[in-house]
């Protein structure tokens, strides 16, 4: 299969929709699942192929696609098809045990956002990677509203307003980098990156930065995002969180390698990052809504992320994208759980997680605390003590002392849940669970569990992953190939 | 259930001892990582320590209704110790320690009065010793480039001399954390007290004695004594970080004793008094001396057997009356007599009398200190030790003794039998101990050449050798079992018939008879005389909690401070982008 | 060999007995009044072994002196009363100082427990102010006893002992462990100012409260062969021990009377007076000892 067809399957499935859903809410149901399905399989497949790889479409040259894929892209590819499949086989329950009135809409746009963000990361032209950027945008701005709720509504167009700002500073630098070397091929542009004037640079530079950081959520332009996370659905959420966050951040540390910033703004970005890991934890010890309070937890969490992957040391970027992939994994579980809860108890206090009463969920819920603290035998500990011995043989051990002092902050409030869950003396109701979501949840925790008991599956990936990111050559052979 | 799990509990035992002291497997988890136990001698002393008293427990377990996951979480405990003190590398320690973490956790969730506060407290130290140890162990991989324990190890001499100091200050932080140094203590006695009356067992018994392995590790193993001493350099005949360690252990008991006593609670009083006990372990442990290390190890074995008798028994006294404090309870002695002697020869080991086992181990920790000349610091363990003869004496009378609170304690049963097996069979240990002081230097010696000191001169089984004199445990011991024969035949031939008299009421009271109302019982009033003791006094108004409360506090202040930025409404948020990005621009271009 | 001991707890036993008579008359006619003989409390004992009644609380009360007097004659055993008996020093090898700071705990310890049993508060709080006295009282006496183990390098009695010949008494070599080890030695007398515990006219009598007939005199009996011992292990510790009964009797009776001198003048404390005094003047001169030998011995 083509590359392209990563972004053309879920269009047009996307477009597809309303016929499907005259074919019955099953069909509607099970084409989401059978797309998702076929893309991830697909993805499956390419890890056992020579990477990287390259696709075109050239409607009429010089207009066209092309699509690279490295091991960097690979990985990620990974995460958003496997994150998509999940989330598909979960709306299976959602909307049999909620109102189903909005399905059309949630389908298309989730069709959408998938194209989207897997376009952005396969995408090695800076111009199609700010139409990818849109695409994905706009759709999750229509899915943080698909329930047309007040909340939701107010995060839709809150996000929106924020997406806006982001994609003019991002149209900016296209601009610049156009008007100074002439082109928006990715390579080309990495490789005459330095010819640029330095002045032209800084600004091209900080453009960039500006944009993809509002989006990836990095202080101190991420005010917007609790509130966004507190209007979304749960799984919508777990999208947010296990998808759309991580593409952005893809395309801002991808760029960031490719054209050489990593010399100047490592520092920058590092103490950003720990900046915003310090804020959100400590913000989250005072929540009361449990969407909002993981909310702050993701952010926390990238900023992790953000202080690892521009360390510029391969160890600690391959802990970070270990990291990553576990979080991805434990946040989506954690947001599906939620859902379930949510929808059960029409509230969304933390007080919830204390009220049901399911034995499979409150382990697989507890899998998910203890995989994002970074506790064996599950994958966050993997994750953190990669990138925790990165730090370590780079000597920066500043970075050490910060992330395990705020990471006992972290665990007030992960615990503080896990306490309200275990408390006794608490009415509690017991909370259907629905067939498919015991197969969701169970693969979730189970993966969780296996990475963190058998890592080399996937640091295998992550290694791979690491090299790709900071030896790029292949990739920008490739991407230099292109032929538009 | 029970019957499972008590054979699934002896299975590593067996498995262990079917390896035969020789145990080294590895597993490769990635191109960094490698899981391997690798079995030392140190590693094995602690290995059936837990897994024997893990044994036991369960056996006590057996009339109390307990639930499979209780069972299940208590056997993955068990193997999550095996694993730590097994463990070859850091990555299978740490597996291991917080595998540990969690698991205890949840079974102390299980406890009937524990609340939330406790609960964090308990998790959030751990997890605090949890994150000090893997800064630790991250630290030593960046030099040795392996978490094997044998590279850094060999490794360790190279390293720069603050990166020295910095991994010993964080493996001890984190391991005195574990097992309760004084400031650190903060959540040792409310999680003992709260959590379910057998599990307190482990936790006293077992699980704080992994910070004490994980102390040996560091210092016998990893540093190496003679390592400590070439940094520290040395003081009187010890060193210089032994002398320091001695000060912390002995004002760790000192005041861990005082508040012992004044405790209401029975378990709160054992909780302090194991923090006392470990406090002695600590102050000898970084002597360095084979003394030292002997002592260490001995009191750790003593004190295992020790706490697991005394929770044993206060948890069957426990489930068989229901009250946990010496206010409300008292006058047990014949209702439950078999518990009493067992609690009885408990304390006396405890208070580390002769002839039992409590005094061989502390006759081994005053040796050390007089080994390293640690003059004061010997007075001041002897002089804790003084002090603890009133909570022992408090534990017996409070429960035991004196006359019963309530009607419902004058007509109590002796507690179930399988409460009691386990405690004949420890009480037997403390006496074996106590006869037999010298067959211990047997198990000591192997360590001691592990650690690369000194061995111990062994002469015969009941002989302690030391160098500043020795003492005969089994003459000892004989000689007191002849004389107190010896004595209550004598008095028992003497012709004046006793005259048997239970009645309550019937004691000279001033001349006065106490009524119906009249409070006869001490177990309250025990302990108040110290608040007049300005010393005592001094150290019983002090208290950790105040730190840890305005920690809290200002965390939470800081919190509510931080969370102020996102209540910004959207326009804000846009300003500060754009504010953001001037600024950065500014700086950027010139 | 069981013909020495036995010997050994006889002669205790009637010495014990003088020095308490002694102490009473001595105590009176200091205070001004005539006091009972010397030999009123040998016969107080005698007579009350022989009483036909006495109450009993079940098998703890009657274990509870039995252990108690069990303590005493085992320190008498392991104290080298004779320091150049052959017989007395293979016994003594057997333990050492360690064990016999224990040992003088264990005996109180163990009675405590029949004073429990007997249920009279009044007892309790009698042992509960011995045990809190104790931690006072012991401080002093640990230090001076550390500080002797450490200068001779032994914790062998004998040893110790036999080291005086050569160096001189302890108690000119080491006059502060000395005094700091005779303040304490007037309060396990049970001396005023420490006589806290069975406190006279106050607490009825304290942990004897309960005791009656032959339990007393077991009692009392174990108290007289226990102070002998106390005394004989000071003279050991400090003034060389004693190779013939006169030296013994000579040496005992000197601290003895020291020991009732020093008490008499004083009044008793309470017991939080008691243990804050003996925190800080005995402990400071026992730890002036103590630095000397450890720092500039």
């Amino acid at each position: 299969m083509s590359l392209g067809y990563y972004f053309l399957l879920p269009v047009i499935f996307s477009f597809l929709t309303p016929y499907f859903r005259k074919l019955g809410t099953s069909a509607l149901r099970g084409s989401s699942v059978f797309l998702t399905f076929i893309l991830f399989v697909q993805t499956l497949e390419y890890t056992g192929v020579s990477l990287p790889q390259i696709s075109q479409f050239s409607v009429a040259p010089p207009i066209g696609i092309a699509f690279v894929l490295d091991n960097f892209s690979l990985l990620f590819l990974l995460i958003f098809t496997f994150s998509g499949f999940m989330v598909s086989l979960y709306m299976l329950w959602y909307f049999k045990a909620n109102d189903n009135t909005n399905e059309t809409r949630f389908y298309v746009f989730f069709n959408m956002l998938l194209a989207g963000s897997i376009g952005m990361i396969l995408s090695c032209d800076i111009f199609n990677v700010y139409i990818f950027f849109e695409i994905t945008g706009i759709s999750s701005y229509a899915l943080a509203a698909y329930n047309k709720d007040k909340l939701g509504l107010e995060a839709g167009i809150k996000y929106l307003i924020i997406g806006s700002i982001a994609s003019i500073f991002i149209v900016f630098a296209i601009m610049l980098i156009y008007l100074q070397i002439g082109t928006v091929n990715i390579g080309l542009i990495a490789q005459r990156y330095s010819e640029i004037d330095p002045k032209i640079a800084v600004l091209i530079a900080l453009m960039l930065f500006i944009g993809f950081g509002t989006k990836a959520e990095l202080f101190p332009m991420n005010f917007w995002a609790p509130d966004i996370y507190q209007g979304s659905s749960s799984h919508v959420n777990g999208l947010f969180s296990a998808i759309v966050a991580k593409s952005y951040l893809f395309v801002f540390f991808h760029l960031f390698y490719l054209f050489g910033l990593n010399t100047k703004y490592t520092l920058l970005i590092m103490s950003l990052g720990a900046i915003t890991f310090l804020v959100s934890e400590f913000t989250a010890l005072n929540q009361k809504d449990i969407k909002r309070l993981f909310a702050y937890s993701t952010l926390g969490q990238l900023g992790i992320l953000f202080m690892a992957l521009a360390s510029n040391s391969s160890d600690t970027i391959s802990g970070a994208l270990f990291h990553l992939a576990s979080h991805s994994i434990s946040k989506l579980l954690i947001f599906l759980v939620l859902g379930i809860l949510i929808s059960k108890f029409k509230s969304t206090k933390i007080t919830i997680v204390g009220d049901f009463k399911s034995l499979f969920l409150s382990i697989v819920l507890i899998i998910g605390f203890l995989s994002i603290l970074g506790i064996p035998p599950f994958s966050g500990f993997i994750g953190k003590i990669l990138i925790l011995k990165g730090f370590a043989l780079s000597h920066n051990y500043i970075a050490i002392a910060f992330i395990l002092l705020v990471s006992i902050v972290e665990a007030v409030y992960f615990f503080r849940l896990i306490a309200l869950m275990l408390d006794k003396k608490r009415t509690k109701t017991s909370v259907p669970v629905g067939f498919v979501n015991y197969i969701v949840l169970s693969v979730l925790a189970i993966l969780i569990v296996l990475f963190g008991v058998y890592p080399s599956l996937l640091t295998h990936y992550t290694d791979l992953a690491t090299n790709a990111l900071l030896q790029p050559h292949s990739y920008l052979q490739f991407a230099l190939g292109v032929g538009l | 259930m029970n019957s499972i799990f008590l054979l699934l509990n002896l299975l590593p035992i067996l498995f262990l001892y079917q390896f035969g002291g020789d145990l080294h497997v590895s597993l490769s988890l990635t191109k960094e990582f490698t899981l391997s136990l690798s079995q030392t001698p140190l590693g094995t002393f602690f290995a059936y320590l837990s897994l024997i008293s893990f044994l036991l427990v369960t056996i006590a377990q057996k009339s109390k209704k307990t639930s499979f996951s209780y069972y299940a979480l208590q056997f993955l405990l068990s193997i999550a110790m095996l694993a730590i003190v097994l463990a070859g590398d850091f990555i299978t320690f740490f597996i291991g320690w917080e595998i540990m973490t969690w698991s205890s956790y949840f079974l102390i969730s299980k406890s009937s009065d524990i609340d939330t506060k406790s609960l964090q407290k308990y998790i959030l130290f751990s997890l605090a010793s949890a994150f000090s140890l893997i800064a630790g162990m991250v630290i030593a991989y960046s030099f040795a480039n392996s978490f094997d324990f044998n590279v850094i190890q060999n490794s360790f001499h190279t390293m720069p001399f603050n990166i020295k100091v910095a991994l010993i200050v964080l493996f001890s932080l984190s391991f005195f954390t574990k097992a309760g140094v004084i400031g650190l203590h903060y959540w040792v006695v409310d999680t003992y007290s709260k959590a379910p009356d057998l599990f307190s067992s482990i936790l006293s018994a077992v699980m704080s004695k992994m910070g004490i392995y994980g102390l040996f590790l560091v210092y016998g193993h990893l540093v190496g004594y003679a390592e400590l001493k070439d940094m520290f350099g040395v003081i009187l005949n010890g060193t210089d970080f032994g002398y320091v360690l001695g000060w912390i252990g002995v004002i760790t008991s000192i005041i861990a004793t005082f508040k012992a006593i004044t405790q209401d609670e029975v378990k709160r009083l054992l909780a302090y008094s194991s923090i006392a006990q470990l406090g002695y372990i600590i102050a000898v442990i970084g002597m360095g001396t084979s003394f030292g290390v002997a002592g260490a190890m001995y009191h750790t074995l003593i004190h295992t057997i020790i706490k697991l008798l005394l929770f044993i028994n206060v948890a069957a006294i426990v489930a068989q009356t229901g009250k946990n404090k010496f206010s409300e309870l008292g006058g047990l002695i014949y209702r439950t007599p078999v518990s009493f002697v067992m609690l009885l020869i408990g304390i006396i080991a405890l208070a580390g009398m002769p002839p039992l086992g409590g005094f061989a181990s502390k006759f081994m920790l005053y040796n050390a200190a007089i080994d390293s000349k640690f003059a004061l610091i010997l007075v001041g363990m002897l002089f804790s030790g003084a002090a603890s003869f009133l909570y022992c004496y408090k534990l017996v009378y409070g429960i035991y003794l004196g006359h019963p609170t309530s009607k419902d304690l004058e007509t109590q049963k002796e507690v179930p039998i399988s409460y009691l097996i386990p405690q004949v069979i420890l009480a037997l240990l403390l006496v074996a101990t106590g006869a037999f002081p010298g067959a211990f230097i047997k198990v000591i010696n192997p360590i001691l050449i592990e650690f690369s000191l000194n061995t111990i001169p062994y002469t015969s089984m009941g002989v302690m050798q030391s160098a500043v004199g020795n003492f005969n445990g089994l003459f000892i011991i004989s000689a007191f079992v002849v004389i107190f024969v010896f004595i209550l035949l004598l008095i028992w031939r003497i012709k004046s018939k006793a005259k048997n008299n239970l009645n309550r009421f019937d004691i000279s009271y001033c001349g006065e008879v106490p009524s119906k109302n009249t409070q006869l019982h001490y177990g309250y009033g025990f302990g108040t005389d110290l608040y007049r003791i300005k010393f005592v006094n001094a150290i019983l108004k002090r208290s950790s909690s105040p730190f840890y409360e305005a920690l809290a506090t200002q965390t939470k202040k800081t919190a509510g401070l931080l969370s102020r930025m996102y209540y910004g409404n959207i326009h804000n948020t846009m300003i500060i982008i754009l504010l953001f990005f001037s600024a950065l621009y500014f700086i950027g271009v010139n | 060999m069981i013909f020495q001991i036995i010997l050994l707890i006889m002669l205790a036993y009637v010495v014990g007995f003088i020095y308490m008579g002694l102490y009473r008359n001595i105590t009176a006619r200091i205070q001004g009044r005539y006091g009972p003989t010397v030999y009123q409390t040998f016969y107080d004992s005698i007579k009350l072994f022989s009483k036909k009644n006495s109450v009993s609380y079940g098998w703890m009360f009657y274990l509870g002196p039995v252990i108690m007097a069990t303590g005493a004659v085992l320190t008498l055993i392991l104290v080298p009363v004779f320091s150049d008996s052959d017989f007395l020093r293979s016994v003594t090898t057997q333990g050492n100082l360690f064990l016999l700071l224990y040992l003088m705990v264990l005996g109180p310890l163990g009675n405590a427990l029949a004073v429990g049993t007997g249920g009279n508060p009044f007892g309790v709080m009698g042992v509960v102010r011995g045990l809190t006295r104790l931690i006072g009282l012991e401080l002093p006496f640990y230090i001076a006893v550390v500080g002797l183990i450490i200068a001779s390098n032994s914790s062998d009695i004998v040893h110790i002992i036999d080291l005086q010949k050569t160096t001189g008494l302890n108690i000119l070599v080491h006059p502060f462990l000395f005094i700091a080890a005779m303040i304490s030695m007037v309060g396990f007398f049970g001396a005023s100012p420490f006589d806290i515990p069975g406190a006279p006219q106050e607490v009825y009598s304290g942990p004897r409260t309960e005791f009656s007939g032959k339990f007393l005199a077991l009692l009392m009996s174990q108290g007289s062969i226990f102070a002998f011992a106390k005394l004989v292990l000071i003279i050991d510790l400090f003034l060389g021990g004693a190779d013939s009964l006169w030296m013994l009797v000579i040496k005992t009776f000197a601290i003895f009377i020291t020991i009732i001198f020093i008490g008499i003048v004083y009044g008793r404390y309470k017991v939080e007076q008691a243990v804050d005094f003996l925190m800080k003047i005995p402990t400071l001169i026992g730890v002036i000892g103590l630095v000397r030998i450890i720092w500039f011995g």
